[in-house]
C-alpha cells in the first residue's frame, strides 16, 4: 500500500528534535561564502570529543543520543558546539568519569583566573594515536564485506522505509528519519556492512548491518515535491522492508 | 576584578569546555600535545584544498575520474587524501543533466578529510530542514540557479559514507594547468551549493 502522501505528511514522524529533514517554517539559510572561522574553544570541543572517544569514555551512539534527547527548544537554540560539549559533559558524568561537583569547582577556578595554565596531561599515547587516526581514518568505520552475510536487498529493488512504532528508536540514536518512513524508493547502491545503533529495547547483537543508498522521488516524499528532484539517503537494512 | 576578566569574557559553553578539558588532563585521559596536534591539523593541514586537488585531477585525467566515480575512497588515496571523516567516500558528478547536493539532515556529517570542518550554514537547521524539500529555493539563496529541467539529486549522508560532489569544469578552462584548475574549485562547489569559479 502506498500511503497518500498528503495524509502521510500530516502524520510526519520524527525521531526527535534533530530529525528536521523536510520540516517547514525554517527561514533563509545563513549563507557565508568565506571559510568558517572558529573560536579557539570550539576547536577544543572537537579535540575533547576525539580524546574521549579514543579513550573509550563513551560510545558514538550514546554521544549522539544525548544530543537527540535534548528538549527541542534547547536543541534548536543551542549552537552546534554547545550541543557537542553538552553531550560530552552529560556522557562523562553519566559514566562516572567526572562529577558535576568537579566541573563546577574548575569553572569557579577558571572564572577567577582565566589565564592560569591547565594541568599537564599525562596521556603519552594519545598524540601518537591521533597521528595514525587523523591521516588514516578509523578502521571500524570502514565498510566490511562478508560473503557469508549477503545483503537482503538488491540494487534496483523497490523498498519502503519502515514505520517505526515504540519509543526505543526515539530514546536511542537511530538514523531513520521520519521523512522516509512509509515512503517507497529504490535501492541505488549497496555499501556493505557497517556498525549500527539499534534501539535500546532490542538486543544489539553484533551491531552491524548492511547499509544502502535508497533513491526517493521528491513527489513521493512531499505533497509539494518538485519535479526532477530526488533524495538519495543512506539507510540500514533493518529500516527497510521489501515492496511486494 | 582582574584586567584578564575585562578583556576575556567567556561564554558558559567555553567555560564548561575548559573545565572539562582541565579534568580530563588531570585524570590522565588527555595531553596538551594531543590537543595541540588536533587543533593544528584542522587549522592548517586539512581543508577544502584537499578536495579541490581531487576534483582538478578528475578534470584533467579521465581515467582517474573513472576510478574516482567507481571507488572514491581508493582513488583519493592515490593523491594522499583521506583519513578521519573520509573512511568511505562516494563521488557524484555534476553534468548538464544532473546537479548533486549534499546534506546531513540528522546531524552534520561532512567529509572532513576532503573539505575540512563544515561551515556554519551546513550545520544550520534551515539548511538541514529545507534543502531536501525545496532544493531550488535553497540553492537560489546561494546564488545558484538550476534549470527546472535539470535533475537534482540531494544526498542525505545519514551513514558513515561521505559524499564529494565533482562540479562541472568551467567553460574556457581548457588551457589551464592542473594547479590553476585547483584554484577554481570552491568548497561550496564540492557540496553542491556552488559551482566552480570561471
Amino acid at each position: 500500500m502506498n500511503p497518500d502522501p498528503a495524509h502521510a505528511q500530516l502524520e510526519r514522524r520524527s525521531l526527535g528534535p534533530h530529525d528536521i529533514g523536510g520540516a517547514e517554517h525554517f527561514g533563509r539559510v545563513p549563507v557565508e561564502k568565506d571559510q568558517p572561522t572558529y573560536e579557539d574553544w570550539q576547536m577544543h570541543v572537537l579535540a575533547l570529543l576525539f580524546g574521549a572517544a579514543v579513550n573509550g569514555l563513551f560510545g558514538f551512539g550514546d554521544f549522539r543520543a544525548a544530543i537527540e534527547k535534548m528538549h527541542p527548544l534547547s536543541y534548536l537554540s543551542a549552537s552546534y558546539y554547545e550541543r557537542l560539549i553538552y553531550s560530552v559533559e552529560t556522557n562523562l558524568v553519566a559514566n562516572g568519569v567526572l562529577t558535576a561537583d568537579e566541573i563546577e569547582a574548575w569553572i569557579r577556578s577558571i572564572s577567577e583566573d582565566p589565564d592560569a595554565p591547565l594541568p599537564a596531561g599525562s596521556n603519552e599515547e594519545l598524540a601518537e594515536i591521533l597521528r595514525t587516526i587523523l591521516p588514516q581514518g578509523m578502521a571500524d568505520l570502514r565498510a566490511a564485506h562478508d560473503p557469508e552475510r549477503p545483503p537482503l536487498f538488491a540494487v534496483g529493488q523497490r523498498v519502503r522505509g519502515k514505520h517505526i512504532d515504540g519509543d526505543g528508536y526515539v530514546r536511542a540514536h537511530a538514523r531513520h528519519p521520519g521523512y522516509v518512513q512509509d515512503k517507497e524508493g529504490v535501492v541505488e547502491r549497496s555499501y556493505g556492512i557497517f556498525p549500527t545503533f539499534p534501539p535500546y529495547d532490542l538486543p544489539s547483537g553484533d551491531a552491524t548491518e548492511h547499509v544502502y543508498a535508497v533513491r526517493f522521488d521528491a513527489a513521493d516524499l512531499w505533497p509539494t515535491g518538485e519535479s526532477h528532484t530526488n533524495v538519495v539517503i543512506d539507510l540500514s537494512e533493518s529500516y527497510l522492508e521489501p515492496v511486494q | 576584578m582582574s584586567t584578564a576578566h575585562e578583556h576575556r569574557s567567556m561564554s558558559q559553553a567555553e567555560l564548561r569546555t575548559k573545565a572539562i578539558e582541565a579534568l580530563l588532563l588531570e585524570k590522565g585521559y588527555l595531553s596538551g600535545e594531543a590537543i595541540d596536534l588536533f587543533v593544528k591539523t584542522y587549522e592548517h593541514d586539512v581543508g577544502p584544498l584537499n578536495g579541490a586537488q581531487v576534483v582538478a585531477r578528475a578534470w584533467v585525467d579521465p581515467e582517474f575520474k573513472g576510478r574516482l566515480l567507481e571507488n572514491a575512497t581508493e582513488a583519493i588515496a592515490e593523491l594522499g587524501v583521506g583519513g578521519f571523516g573520509a573512511e568511505n567516500v562516494v563521488a557524484v558528478e555534476n553534468t548538464p543533466e544532473r546537479h548533486n547536493v549534499v546534506v546531513c539532515t540528522l546531524c552534520s556529517c561532512y567529509p572532513w578529510a576532503l573539505l575540512g570542518l563544515p561551515p556554519t550554514w551546513y550545520k544550520s537547521p534551515e539548511y538541514r530542514a529545507r534543502v531536501v524539500r525545496e532544493p531550488r529555493a535553497v540553492l537560489g539563496e546561494f546564488g545558484v540557479d538550476i534549470d527546472p529541467e535539470v535533475e537534482i539529486d540531494i544526498w542525505d549522508s545519514s551513514s558513515e559514507v561521505r559524499y564529494l560532489v565533482v562540479p562541472m569544469r568551467p567553460e574556457g578552462s581548457e588551457d589551464m594547468s592542473e594547479s590553476e584548475l585547483v584554484e577554481l574549485v570552491t568548497r561550496d562547489s564540492m557540496v553542491g551549493t556552488g559551482v566552480a569559479r570561471s
